[in-house]
């Protein structure tokens, strides 16, 4: 268990953004999430945990920013887990963030923070334990402005080792999820 | 039936179940561990844990502890070849039991459980034993219990032969709840058996054939077919149902059961199951009855759980007297890895003994290596 999930929060790094023009991100209002599978138990390791830092920028109908996600606060609801995905997998001593790079992620025409947006897709750039990959998912926004962004993002793309513990290994696919609040500013 | 009868029913029970009375935790579910396989040899949970269920014992069960101390004889064969692929084990278990009324007083120390188990794994082979019936003299007959091959056909399918209690309900560790000990899950349940189980992230279940074993206990062989379906949602929450067919030449019985096991928090879990038992005695009349119990626990510090177990059952609703109500609460407390207590008070109606509640309590304490 105490592997991997870390890498998924990762990912999470969309999180707290503001979609307006120039908005700075909120932190505190932020959830990010990431799900691993065990095997062969079927065991599910949920991780959550971490701060973003960053901004997004709603100009023109397109959604841009850079999210730097702070990967030493995550926690995973077991010590000896904590410390392996840390030190083992993430190696967050040499690498403390990961960063995620949107590409121009385009909305409706007329569209305004606070209105409802659903499964949008987007595609960006992680850049996680040293390596940078191009990752997609989806994202929604409902009318209170909480924003969800799902992805799933593989191990091995990023040179992490497949967590494995006294029999449980963990699945390579991870998959991540971030919740939060949109503040335009 | 008087009361020091029914009081010797009950400490015969207790005693009879002590090498059943192996520690499996459904409320596991709060922490996302819906499959028993995570920490278990067994499919169905219980017995001897896996090296990972040995160092979640510490990290996640205990209240204090160090991680060379979960391991077999406290991490002595730590990185040694046997220990790869050899893990022995066992418990010494004891039951301190008070009944009390306005006309009875009586307590007793009850033997429950002294025994070696052990499992040695060959890539997707797993062999698994549990060794020695400790009588209520004291004494260890040596005697297997429980015994049984593995295989692990994928991640998600497993094949095991041999003798052992077929997955059936909620295998919870009380098994003089309603639900197990009622229904013939509880006492000398072991039969032999062939099951086939998967497992999924979402959904689980099993199928196995069985066959009873004679003992004084049991004088009559039972053939039986039962399976089992859970879904998991939301990651903490199970749900199950399970159905069970058993022939006898006097008799054939069907058993339907649904059962939860829902972690609320990392803290807060209920874990509950409700059977209906449909007996029909071949010339005789039918007997049909429920099984129930609901348990609401709390982690009140990591290791200390306080607990409310509730419990009802009628196995004849044709017949008032069959009827057993009992609730009251209880803890769970896991000081370090290896050890185990759990009380319980509770009132308990019996119906065939009198009509209104009288005090139990019990103390049970677990060691296990």
């Amino acid at each position: 268990m105490k592997h991997l999930f870390a890498t998924l929060i990762l990912i999470a790094m969309h999180s707290p953004v503001a979609l307006a023009a120039k908005s700075n991100l909120q932190p505190q209002a932020s959830k990010i999430e990431f799900e691993a599978v065990g095997r062969p138990s079927m065991m599910k390791v949920k991780g959550t945990g971490g701060t973003a830092k960053g901004s997004l920028t709603l100009e023109n109908e397109q959604v841009v920013g850079v999210l730097k996600l702070d990967l030493t606060q995550l926690k995973t609801g077991i010590d000896l887990r904590d410390e392996h995905m840390k030190d083992k997998y993430l190696e967050v001593k040499k690498h403390p963030e990961a960063t995620l790079t949107l590409n121009p992620v385009s909305v409706p025409k007329g569209w305004e923070l606070g209105q409802e947006l659903n499964e949008q897709a987007f595609t960006g750039k992680l850049s996680l334990h040293g390596v940078e990959k191009p990752i997609a998912g989806q994202f929604s926004i409902n009318s209170d402005k909480a924003v969800t962004a799902k992805f799933e993002i593989k191990l091995s793309d990023f040179k992490i080792d497949i967590p494995s513990y006294l029999g449980v290994t963990i699945a390579d696919m991870v998959k991540v999820q971030t919740q939060f609040v949109a503040k335009a500013e | 039936m008087d009361r020091r009868s029914v009081f010797s029913l009950i400490l015969f029970l207790l005693l009879s179940l002590g090498p059943l009375w192996a520690q499996a935790y459904p409320d596991m579910i709060r922490h996302n561990y819906s499959s028993c396989t995570a920490c278990h040899f067994s499919p169905a949970g219980g017995g001897l844990l896996n090296p990972y269920g040995r160092t979640i014992s510490k990290e996640v069960l205990s209240t204090w502890g160090t991680e060379k101390e979960a391991q077999p004889f406290y991490g002595v064969l730590e990185g040694s070849k046997l220990n790869s692929w050899l893990q022995v084990g066992g418990n010494i278990r004891a039951l301190q039991l008070h009944h009390e009324s306005d006309k009875v007083r009586e307590g007793r120390t009850i033997p429950m459980q002294a025994g070696l188990e052990a499992a040695a794994q060959w890539g997707r082979w797993t062999v698994s034993f549990f060794f020695g019936k400790l009588n209520k003299d004291w004494k260890v007959e040596p005697e297997f219990i429980r015994y049984y091959t593995t295989y692990q056909w994928s991640d998600e399918w497993t094949l095991r032969l041999g003798r052992f209690t077929p997955i059936f309900g909620l295998n919870v560790p009380q098994h003089t709840l309603p639900t197990r000990g009622a229904l013939g899950f509880g006492q000398s349940s072991e039969r032999d058996s062939l099951e086939a189980s998967w497992t999924g992230e979402k959904w689980s279940g099993s199928l196995t054939a069985s066959k009873s074993v004679l003992t004084k206990q049991q004088p009559e062989v039972e053939s039986g077919v039962s399976s089992q379906l859970n879904y998991t949602f939301a990651d903490s929450y199970k749900f199950g149902m399970s159905y069970w067919l058993g022939a006898q030449e006097s008799q054939h019985r069907e058993v339907f059961s649904a059962h939860g096991s829902l972690g609320f928090t990392e803290h807060f879990y209920l874990l509950t199951e409700t059977a209906l038992q449909y007996k029909r005695p071949y010339g005789g009349k039918s007997q049909d009855g429920i099984f129930h119990f609901a348990k609401l626990g709390y982690e009140v510090f990591k290791g200390f759980h306080a607990q409310f177990v509730e419990e009802y059952s009628q196995s004849d609703f044709t017949v008032e007297n069959s009827k057993m109500e009992s609730f009251g609460p209880g803890f769970l407390f896991y000081p370090r890895p290896h050890f185990e207590f759990e009380f319980l008070y509770s009132k308990k109606k019996i119906r065939v003994m009198r009509d209104d509640f009288e005090d139990y309590a019990y103390l049970l304490m677990h060691y296990y290596f």
